[in-house]
């Protein structure tokens, strides 16, 4: 097998080919809204470069030996490179990928060849506070894991399920775990109590995007993460036998850290509010809690953040990818699906349609309506509308759309319940607008453009000094 | 259905600041809530912001 893939790898690797886009902090920061407050000014200036906080100051006021890495799944670029594709592709790449790809079995390897188990702490001896955790917003109650990829299993077949659950640090070792009633792993939980017995879970943090992204699929339930992890990544995803939840529990062995665990049946205690993907505070909840048992990680590890609230490109990248294969089935005349972070990577969706009858706006956006209930704000626009750019799916708005006759509303549906405009019971009206021009053999109103071959031959840098190029402002914010 | 809150607010007994839990604490009569800023824990009746 090829070098297993890290994350420490993934972060040097990027570092070489895009050194621009990688900025190192060597000057202290504290874990206290410090990291958060550097990722918004970066936010302020639309820029989300790999960041790698070196020295970070924990909750118990020392400076952790673990610096603190950010972004590496929060911007399209870093995800593109992660599997070897490009800005545009990325969603559709990873989709097909997944699908298509000669299937990467996970492989067992022994504790003495996993850098995860490296360094191993148990019991009395487990801080969590020590360790470089963030907390993240002020009305966050505290410490808070964001990119930690929370795995239990299905307690009739021992299936493994995972996905990223927040976990609020609420002592040295005690998580309290937001595991939303939709979400498979609160079905094994449940499954778990009604048995009346613990669940055994794991958090593995910090690992290769690519791994991470195929391990974050959408599967039916219960259906097995290691496989298309290790098929996104093109290497078998190693494993490890846990420290002490048994050797029937698997790790990555990889990772830059594990904490293991059990949730005992029925125990729940306050979680949150938490800062959100939607920018707003999620309200305080009740929910399950994590006792700690074992916490190991690498030499050297790197510990991994998701800025969440911040340019949620990566669960943006994830719709997308899930969006167009649904609306695709419906209407395959569609050419590209895009979730933009102004929707925080959910709310919005752009279609962009090959439209060849007029019926077909309105079907794709019955089949975006569908497929995700955190969908609200569909719009469908022409080929020639680049659907990653919210000025021009705005431009097709005012230009090829009339309220009367293109909106297509579905009041009293069930949406997203961190959305802070949804009524009781997460309940809203969404729908979406066609945006395009009517179909051939009907004419429409021309674009203004010139020549193609005038757009070839004139280069800005043939006309202008490149110095006097670089120093010309950006682009209006509207 | 039971229609729920989005949210309920309180005030926190020590600090003053207000924030908010989930429309489920409503279902039961003894609902403990915590202040995020000082983590001070409480009954939601006694913290409760009455809302129009």
């Amino acid at each position: 097998m090829s070098i297993p893939k890290s994350l420490g790898q993934f972060v040097a690797e990027y570092e070489q080919r895009q050194p621009d886009d990688v900025v190192r902090i060597a000057k202290p920061i504290n874990s206290r809204f410090e990291i958060t407050a550097i990722a918004k000014h970066f936010e302020e200036q639309n820029k989300f470069p790999l960041i790698v906080f070196e020295k970070v100051i924990t909750a118990r006021g020392g400076i952790s030996p673990h610096p603190v890495v950010i972004n590496d799944l929060g911007d399209r670029h870093k995800l593109a490179a992660a599997i070897g594709s490009n800005y545009s592709d990325v969603a559709l790449d990873w989709s097909q990928k997944v699908e298509y790809s000669e299937p990467q079995k996970p492989v067992i390897v022994a504790r003495q060849e996993a850098p995860s188990q490296a360094v191993v702490t148990r019991g009395d001896e487990i801080d969590l506070l020590a360790l470089p955790i963030v907390h993240h917003h002020e009305m966050d109650p505290g410490h808070y894991i964001t990119a930690g990829m929370f795995t239990c299993h299905d307690p009739q077949t021992w299936t493994a399920n995972m996905a990223f659950h927040r976990g609020f640090i609420s002592g040295p070792r005690e998580i309290r775990v937001c595991l939303t009633s939709g979400s498979h792993n609160y079905w094994n939980l449940r499954a778990h109590e009604e048995l009346n017995r613990e669940m055994k879970v794991a958090y593995w943090i910090g690992h290769h995007p690519a791994h991470i992204m195929g391990a974050h699929c959408h599967m039916s339930y219960p259906k097995d993460h290691y496989v298309p992890s290790g098929t996104l990544a093109g290497q078998p995803l190693r494993l490890v036998p846990s420290l002490t939840l048994g050797d029937d529990f698997l790790v990555p062995a990889d990772a830059e850290f594990i904490i293991e665990g059990v949730m005992r049946p029925g125990k729940r205690d306050l979680e949150g509010p938490f800062g959100e993907y939607p920018r707003y505070y999620g309200p305080q909840l009740m929910s399950p809690v994590m006792e700690v048992t074992a916490v190991t990680h690498r030499e050297n590890a790197l510990w991994q953040s998701f800025m969440v609230g911040i340019n949620n490109n990566y669960s943006s990248v994830r719709m997308e990818r899930d969006m167009y294969a649904a609306i695709k089935k419906a209407v395959p005349q569609v050419q590209r699906v895009a979730m933009p972070v102004s929707g925080c990577g959910m709310f919005h969706c752009y279609i962009q349609l090959r439209k060849t009858h007029d019926g077909q706006p309105r079907q794709a956006i019955m089949a975006a309506l569908v497929a995700s209930e955190w969908v609200k704000h569909i719009v469908v626009v022409d080929e020639d509308i680049d659907v990653y750019d919210d000025r021009w799916v705005l431009w097709a708005v005012a230009t090829r759309s009339q309220w009367d006759k293109d909106l297509l509303v579905v009041a009293d549906s069930f949406g997203s319940q961190l959305d802070p405009s949804a009524g009781r019971n997460a309940m809203g009206a969404r729908g979406g607008i066609d945006a395009t021009k009517p179909a051939p053999p009907t004419r429409y109103p021309l674009r203004l453009d010139v020549p193609n071959e005038v757009k070839h031959r004139v280069r800005l840098k043939d006309f202008i000094d490149e110095e006097i190029l670089a120093r010309v402002p950006a682009v209006n914010r509207h | 259905m039971i229609e729920r809150l989005r949210e309920i607010w309180f005030k926190c007994i020590k600090c003053d600041r207000e924030s908010y839990c989930a429309g489920e604490f409503e279902d039961d009569p003894d609902a403990r809530v915590m202040c995020p800023f000082c983590r001070t824990e409480m009954k939601l009746i006694e913290a409760r912001i009455k809302q129009a």
